[in-house]
């Protein structure tokens, strides 16, 4: 089975693909990688420039899903780790899979765009609300934003009024979230099953993302 | 100014991405990076083998072309270290850009897709030459001299070679074999934009512990 990945990183992200892409064309099984390259813009202070990222981030989605028509698309962050093939990822009756249902992560989303559904006035809504809550908060109150706040947010609600459209996938394997409180027992107790560990670096401090015991 | 890079890579060229990739995101200035991953096809024999996958790969390049329509592509193998940025490869009046002529490496080509020409059409020849060319070359035994894929589009580019931008093949795909790249780089890395390494699949083991 074949399918594409697709990804986007910021200038300030080189170091994390470094990391993580490797994994990808080793483990995935993906026929395609795409990774959408893109600088990050100056002035106007961090979180701007992290909702100015935002915007660039979901434009890039969005050209994925119009470029890959008919096809299997799997847009995941570019600080995720594949562990193990993801081809089984995507559901064969359900559109879209995701993984941490009802607080949906969106680092791993699988599109089955062999799936007859309207994935292209999905994404362009997503991209449009998104991008509109973006521009309002750069006006309205910039110091106020926290991460996940935006188009996540906006992602979840598509989402959730979408729910027979989902193929929920359990998180601890399709989208493990690391956070500095993980143990080492404890991705023990999951590594042999997990497929995609998700960083999570922050925006801010690209360079300090961990180096993994695995 | 935007533009793709593309490659395609076989499971045996795993240890040359790994020691590439890198270079293309941080100095090549691409917008994109699209990689083809496939798993080698199994012939006959081993010149079956090379044919089967060089037809292949040969395909992927038609197909990325095709779905490129309209923008600027930049074909790559896998062992190249881009050393710079490259946006200045992409003619502005010829369509194909390539280093070293008149024998020609198909590892670098540019094609400037914005400009109106026959990209499609051109790339569809190539691969219907590419496997009359490989049932000709079996039918005799299998043996040739050039790779025929190189062979095949060398013969297409000189029959259109108003189109060709000739670029320094010093400067666009410095050839070199990796025993001696880093003497070759102290020397002429100055002027280097692309370092093409060009190993063979059996040979990745010269990548461990390598710095260049």
């Amino acid at each position: 089975m074949t399918f594409i990945i697709s990804t986007t990183a910021s200038a300030g992200y080189r170091s994390v693909l470094d990391y993580c892409l490797p994994s990808w064309y080793k483990n995935s099984g993906a026929s395609r990688i795409d990774i959408h390259l893109y600088d990050n813009r100056r002035g106007f202070g961090l979180t701007w420039q992290y909702l100015d990222n935002i915007i660039t981030r979901c434009e890039r989605m969005r050209d994925a899903v119009h470029d890959a028509n008919g096809r299997k698309l799997l847009l995941m962050d570019c600080d995720c780790l594949v562990l193990r093939n993801l081809a089984e990822g995507f559901s064969n009756s359900r559109p879209i899979s995701v993984a941490h249902w009802p607080e949906i992560n969106m680092g791993v989303l699988f599109f089955n765009m062999e799936l007859n559904w309207p994935f292209d006035e999905f994404i362009d809504e997503f991209v449009d609300k998104a991008t509109r809550r973006c521009r309002m908060l750069m006006q309205v109150s910039p110091r106020k934003v926290k991460q996940h706040s935006t188009d996540q947010v906006i992602m979840i609600e598509l989402l959730l009024a979408r729910e027979t459209a989902v193929h929920k996938l359990d998180g601890k394997i399709w989208n493990y979230r690391y956070s500095v409180r993980t143990t080492k027992t404890e991705l023990d107790k999951y590594k042999a099953e997990m497929r995609v560990l998700h960083l999570r670096v922050r925006t801010t401090k690209p360079e300090f993302f961990p180096r993994l015991p695995l | 100014m935007s533009f793709t890079i593309c490659s395609w890579c076989s499971r045996n060229y795993y240890p040359a991405l790994d020691f590439c990739l890198p270079s293309w995101y941080q100095n090549s200035g691409a917008s994109r990076i699209t990689l083809h991953l496939y798993d080698s096809c199994e012939g006959k024999d081993a010149n079956d083998t090379w044919f089967l996958n060089a037809v292949h790969r040969c395909k992927l390049m038609r197909d990325a072309v095709r779905e490129a329509a309209g923008t600027k592509l930049l074909l790559l193998d896998a062992d190249c270290i881009v050393m710079k940025e490259l946006s200045a490869g992409f003619s502005e009046t010829k369509p194909i850009g390539v280093a070293r002529w008149p024998r020609i490496n198909m590892g670098v080509l540019f094609l400037n897709m914005t400009l109106d020409w026959p990209f499609v059409e051109f790339f569809d020849k190539f691969v219907e030459r590419l496997m009359a060319e490989c049932d000709r070359l079996k039918k005799r035994g299998g043996k040739w001299s050039d790779p025929p894929d190189q062979a095949v589009l060398h013969e297409m580019l000189h029959e259109r070679e108003g189109d060709i931008e000739k670029l320094d093949a010093a400067a666009w795909n410095y050839c070199t074999a990796i025993p001696v790249a880093k003497e070759r780089i102290a020397k002429h890395g100055r002027d280097m934009k692309i370092l093409h390494l060009r190993i063979r699949s059996t040979d990745m083991k010269a990548f461990r512990g390598l710095s260049l």
